[in-house]
């Protein structure tokens, strides 16, 4: 029986029923929140350990004849839930000094909603076909919209406007279309390892269905349809932690990545059926870089350089080379840890220092020296410098880039780390060397809110060290049907 | 089993002026829910027996067809029924409560009279097997109607010209459906549907195709169909919310279903007379999905939303039933049920919410989520379904239209019904925005006696639209049934 599968789903659901009815006492319900996040976390970890690729699907509920709702464990999406649930862990811990320390009102609401939302993450990350998957995509978008909402201002309701418009203006229309149009056309809507599609369609309509899924998926925010993420950043900070490293982008690139591999098959994609996509997400590449070094609100900074940096993934799977769509994994998984440590610390600076752009960062670093030197490995694990995690996904694309003989994709790739390095390296060299312009107070950091960076920060290390581990693990799945 | 198929018109008929004579008090709302619900155990018997795909038959006065009138129960009409009778017991469970503001107490009798004739009239146009029937029960429902929603002028004026409205329009429709009826019955020389199936294909073709017209058109203003849809949206939004929860999940359908009857067992191929229904009503219905979704986004009333909102999932059962086939019907037929259930969730909320305060412009709505959780989770959920948020009843609705498409390579249909979720989600947000996101109001009045009446309805539809959602047999396997027993070739 493969109904160990379920605890994935009902932890955080049960988590989220269980704030809701503990929201009077908050000690206790940031307790229920660490308590699940950390069962979500063991639970993710044992389904890796006792991983068995022979494992049968468990069916939830048949809502259409034909249409199943079913989970599977495979590896993607072992390693997505993995990252997911590992660092809901951290981010909750840092949502309670976080929400603390600003005063947030609705906060049961908020505690909620994100377990929901991970529990939508789950679902995502063991979906077996496309309408599962699709279930819980949509669900993500919904519990998510509180969150980003959550200061109901004017301004925070037009960037939820925006976030809501894009988000299920994309996948009710392009992505439901391209998920009923593979099923027409492949007779079924199940992942299968090399895909369903191959031999169904020619090389043209298969181009056009690929533009339907990386446009559909909005959550990968491929530009030009990247407009909700930057308009998603007047959420709290660990909200945008989530959206940015746990949870919405990330959904959004694996998905693709599942699609990639499950539906099109790398070997389809390999047949220059996903060329017109690597072009496109190079530009968004150079593009995102380009604006973000233009932005002086850090999170705006690094909402763009979130969408270069997720651009990556979708060039990957544009591709098709096994060790592309391996790149795209480790950059999905490394991606993570560095994103969420910028954004912890840019919150912290908020809460402590009162500031949020970057021109007002000078000096601060000498204040807050334990949060800027984790600000400096994610950077450059970020850009991928070695011996950080972010290092390899940028080695295995090149690699496949040069295989590919193709040197206006290596000079992308190299323009893409040097982009990176300067519009995240003013953050610390402000901090480090700039003369403070003016006296500043500074409140003390919960602690609650400095141990995350620190240790997403030390992640960012051990990935580089646990890479060859992730690979082994995904590699049958790179290695396509026997 | 027979007489069940007599009895689910002949209890509201004959029980509407006793209830009519009783004297005011809580007698009159008990005895209408009484009625309703036996009227509704005996629908869902009779659709238990012909799910399987036999008829029950009972002739009236024990004269044979052709020259008595046959009641005539197959799978169909024992899912209209089953839907006309359900929501009536639902209704008639809060009308007493619901009416308190706008009926007169020496009116409420006549009220609940009318209310049970109009219930009456549905079930006779879906029970009977007789054309003119049809006509007679058509008459009755839509007199019912218009003195129901007339009711409604203690609270808004306006309810007086959208009965007017409606009576006018109706009458036109009535006349159209009548006139159709007299040219097939001079062609034909039946009135009995069996019969004039069986005698059509020699009849003269000129005769039913104008016979044929008169009748699509007549429908047509009952359906509301886009551009016969003038009545609708003041009609539902003056009338009291009892009566438009009711209308709502009703009235459009039964017009619709006989759309189908006609179709499939009087005409048969999706013709009706030289009408090929698979030409005219896709494009018809892309029209009303369209035009109904963007009006609700105007719409600063949630009744009046709600009923735009209808309008364009009224275009999407017609796009089912144009696409036809035996999957076509069973889509349609899934539209039928899934759609009573959330319309008359919304309109129960929205009936809620008038009944505290006063109306249901969006500025009652601010602070709804902390007012009135249970209602405004209705109205949440029930905006999900209409947008075709995945495990929802809306979901299954809109998916089994769009598979159909896809199959049979209808894309532009299939990107018209994709683009017009698009418009939904701003019309439902703008919904949740004010319920969710506006401050409520310093002081709320507090909920009115007896208020609490409203919460089974709505937990056993917000239930429902869930579950329909999950398990698409009581929606669409129950229109695969009604498509076998009417022997639709795929």
């Amino acid at each position: 029986m493969t109904l160990h599968l379920l605890a994935g789903l009902a932890i955080p659901l049960v988590a989220g029923l269980a704030i809701v009815g503990t929201g009077r006492w908050p000690n206790l319900r940031e307790t229920v929140t660490l308590v699940a996040a950390l069962a979500l976390a063991a639970w993710a970890a044992l389904e890796i350990a006792v991983y068995d690729p022979a494992a049968s699907a468990l069916v939830l509920a048949e809502p259409l004849p034909g249409f199943a709702l079913r989970l599977r464990a495979e590896p993607l999406g072992l390693v997505f839930a993995a990252v997911a649930s590992g660092l809901w862990l951290l981010n909750s811990s840092y949502s309670t000094g976080y929400m603390r320390a600003e005063r947030a009102h609705h906060q049961t609401r908020f505690y909620a909603c994100f377990a929901f939302a991970l529990m939508a993450v789950m679902g995502v990350a063991l979906a077996d076909n496309l309408l599962t998957l699709f279930v819980f995509y949509e669900m993500l978008t919904l519990v998510t919209y509180p969150l980003v909402v959550h200061w109901q201002t004017p301004v925070a309701i037009r960037g939820a406007r925006l976030y809501l418009g894009y988000l299920l203006g994309t996948s009710l229309v392009p992505f439901l279309g391209a998920i009923l149009w593979s099923w027409a056309v492949a007779g079924t809507v199940d992942f299968r390892l090399g895909g369903i599609l191959g031999g169904h369609l020619d090389d043209g309509a298969m181009a056009v269905l690929l533009g339907l899924y990386a446009w559909g998926i909005g959550k990968a925010a491929l530009m030009p349809l990247h407009g909700w993420l930057p308009a998603a950043m007047v959420a709290p900070t660990p909200v945008s932690a989530l959206l940015h490293a746990v949870a919405v982008v990330k959904a959004g690139v694996f998905s693709l990545l599942k699609i990639a591999v499950y539906v099109f098959g790398i070997d389809t994609l390999a047949h220059g059926v996903g060329t017109w996509l690597v072009w496109v997400a190079a530009a968004s590449v150079v593009a995102a870089s380009l604006i973000a070094l233009t932005k002086n609100d850090l999170k705006a900074r690094l909402a763009y350089s979130t969408i270069a940096q997720l651009a990556l993934v979708t060039l990957a799977v544009g591709l098709g080379h096994p060790l592309a769509i391996a790149a795209g994994v480790l950059q999905l998984v490394a991606h993570a840890w560095g994103k969420i440590t910028l954004f912890f610390g840019a919150g912290a600076i908020q809460i402590a220092a009162h500031r949020k752009y970057l021109s007002e960062l000078d000096g601060l670093g000498h204040a807050m020296p334990l949060l800027f030197a984790a600000l400096l490995v994610a950077s450059l694990s970020v850009a991928g410098v070695p011996p950080f995690a972010g290092f390899w996904a940028k080695y295995y694309l090149l690699t496949v880039a040069w295989e590919r003989q193709d040197l206006v994709l290596i000079a992308v790739l190299g323009l893409s780390t040097l982009l990176t390095l300067s519009y995240l390296l003013p953050i610390i060299i402000r901090g480090v060397f700039g003369a403070p312009k003016w006296p500043y107070h500074i409140d003390p950091l919960p602690v609650s809110a400095l141990l995350p960076p620190l240790v997403t920060a030390a992640g960012c290390v051990a990935l580089f060290f646990a890479a060859p581990a992730i690979l082994a693990f995904i590699l049958p799945v790179l290695e396509g049907p026997p | 089993m027979t007489t069940a198929a007599i009895l689910v018109v002949i209890l509201p008929l004959l029980t509407a002026p006793i209830v009519a004579l009783l004297p005011p008090g809580r007698l009159v709302g008990t005895a209408a829910f009484a009625i309703a619900t036996a009227t509704a155990v005996l629908a869902l018997q009779l659709l238990a027996a012909t799910l399987d795909g036999s008829v029950v038959i009972h002739q009236l006065g024990g004269w044979p067809p052709p020259f008595g009138i046959v009641y005539r129960i197959d799978a169909l009409s024992a899912v209209m029924l089953s839907i006309v009778s359900v929501a009536a017991a639902l209704v008639a469970w809060f009308q007493p409560t619901a009416i308190v503001d706008c009926v007169r107490p020496t009116d409420r009798a006549r009220f609940t009279a009318a209310f049970l004739l109009a219930l009456a009239g549905l079930n006779g146009m879906a029970a009977t097997g007789d054309l003119f029937n049809v006509f007679v029960f058509l008459e009755i429902s839509s007199l019912a109607s218009y003195i129901l929603i007339a009711m409604g002028a203690r609270q808004d004026r306006r309810a007086l010209t959208a009965a007017y409205d409606y009576l006018v329009l109706g009458a036109v429709g009535a006349t159209f459906f009548v006139i159709g009826i007299a040219f097939l019955y001079m062609v034909t020389g039946t009135l009995n549907m069996a019969d004039m199936a069986a005698r059509l294909p020699g009849a003269s073709p000129r005769a039913v195709e104008v016979g044929g017209a008169f009748l699509l058109v007549g429908l047509g203003l009952k359906v509301a169909i886009v551009p016969l849809h003038r009545w609708l949206p003041n009609a539902y939004a003056y009338a009291p919310s009892a009566v438009s929860t009711f209308l709502a999940m009703t009235a459009t359908k039964v017009a619709l279903y006989l759309v189908i009857r006609l179709g499939t067992s009087v005409f048969g191929g999706n013709h009706i007379g030289g009408i090929d229904l698979s030409q005219v009503l896709p494009a018809l219905g892309v029209a009303a999905l369209l035009f109904g979704s963007a009006a609700a986004i105007a719409e600063q009333d949630l009744t009046r939303l709600l009923a735009y909102s209808s309008v364009a999932n009224i275009g999407l059962m017609l796009i089912a039933v144009g696409l036809g086939g035996a999957d076509g019907i069973a889509a349609a037929v899934a539209n039928l049920i899934n759609h009573a259930v959330i319309k008359g969730g919304l309109f129960i909320a929205a009936a809620a919410v008038v009944q505290r305060f006063g109306h249901a412009r969006f500025d009652a709505l601010a602070g709804l989520a902390r007012t009135m959780p249970l209602v405004f989770a209705m109205l949440v959920l029930g905006g999900l379904a209409l947008i075709g948020v995945p495990l929802t009843a809306g979901f299954v609705s809109k998916f089994a239209v769009l598979e159909i498409a896809f199959r049979r390579g209808e894309i532009v249909l299939a990107i018209a019904i994709l683009l017009s979720a698009l418009l939904s989600v701003v019309y439902v947000w703008r919904v949740i925005e004010a319920g969710l996101l506006a401050p409520a109001p310093k002081a709320p009045p507090p909920p009115p006696p007896g208020h609490a009446i409203f919460q089974p309805p709505l937990l056993l539809l917000a239930l429902a639209v869930l579950w329909l959602g999950v398990d698409s047999r009581w929606s669409l396997g129950v229109g695969a049934a009604v498509a076998r027993s009417l022997g639709v070739t795929p």
